[in-house]
């Protein structure tokens, strides 16, 4: 059995550019998820186990603030590790997260290595 | 906040596209430029918060479709499509803007920042934009790039 994985942000481009890291890792992953934003991400975790959520946070109906805190507030979710991969600059904003559970923090633009890295943190705990 | 927003616009860009795409801007002269003759891409951004304000980045097509095809790993900067060029132009400038902020304003205020969006315009305004003093000019392999600053 391989990781389900959730990837949320409304690029495109940014979903391709993980989807190939994620291919090319050595990880054991099962099936990669994909959503636009936390609206469509709440109605896929709602139908899918998923082991880890990679989520933007400036994302249009739904951001990745709202989307981490409805997480937290919902017992079937409250416990899947998200990792936010982000433009957010703000120290406050990113300790704002973290004291909401966030297993991770990567700033764009980002290296391979360092989504690997944390990847494999998280997920191998 | 300190300093010329032009020069941090060109300090995040230069990070943004070294990083990203293996790309180097240089500043360069309005009088310099070569001329944009044809549809260019202009890609906005709007900040708001403690401060507010917006950004843009104006290019011709065949620098949007490069850094669209570095940023996915594509050979041939001709297989991309429109709404690939543009989707990358968003996250482009998103990125941009995220270390705009930290540069201009530093690691403490904080921002929300608007869903970026795509404009076409002709080559006749991107002439008339290079008279505009919110407008800063850059080379970036050889290709044109227009840079928009507004702080409010």
């Amino acid at each position: 059995m391989g990781y389900n994985i959730l990837l949320v942000d409304d690029s495109n481009v940014v979903k391709a550019v993980l989807m190939k890291i994620l291919a090319g890792s050595s990880l054991p992953i099962n099936q990669v998820f994909d959503a636009a934003n936390g609206v469509e991400a709440l109605k896929i975790l709602g139908a899918n186990t998923m082991d880890l959520v990679i989520t933007d946070i400036n994302m249009p109906l739904m951001d990745g603030f709202e989307l981490v805190e409805r997480m937290r507030l919902d017992m079937m979710l409250k416990n899947i590790p998200v990792i936010i991969i982000s433009t957010e600059g703000s120290l406050t904003s990113i300790s704002n997260l973290q004291e909401m559970g966030i297993k991770g923090y990567v700033r764009k633009p980002f290296v391979a290595e360092e989504i690997l890295s944390i990847l494999t943190e998280v997920l191998r705990g | 906040m300190a300093g010329d927003p032009s020069e941090y616009l060109m300090e995040a860009l230069g990070h943004v596209l070294i990083t990203t795409v293996s790309m180097s801007p240089c500043t360069t002269q309005a009088k310099d430029m070569p001329e944009i003759k044809g549809e260019a891409l202009n890609v906005r951004i709007e900040y708001s918060g403690k401060h507010s304000g917006e950004l843009g980045l104006i290019m011709e097509r065949p620098l949007a479709s490069l850094i669209a095809a570095r940023i996915l790993g594509l050979e041939n900067a001709n297989d991309i499509f429109d709404d690939m060029i543009d989707d990358a132009m968003r996250e482009l400038i998103n990125v941009v803007c995220g270390h705009f902020l930290t540069l201009m304003y530093g690691y403490t205020p904080v921002f929300k920042n608007s869903i970026p969006k795509v404009f076409r315009i002709n080559g006749a305004a991107c002439t008339m934009l290079l008279s505009n003093p919110n407008i800063c000019t850059f080379m970036v392999d050889g290709f044109p790039l227009l840079g928009q600053v507004r702080t409010r």
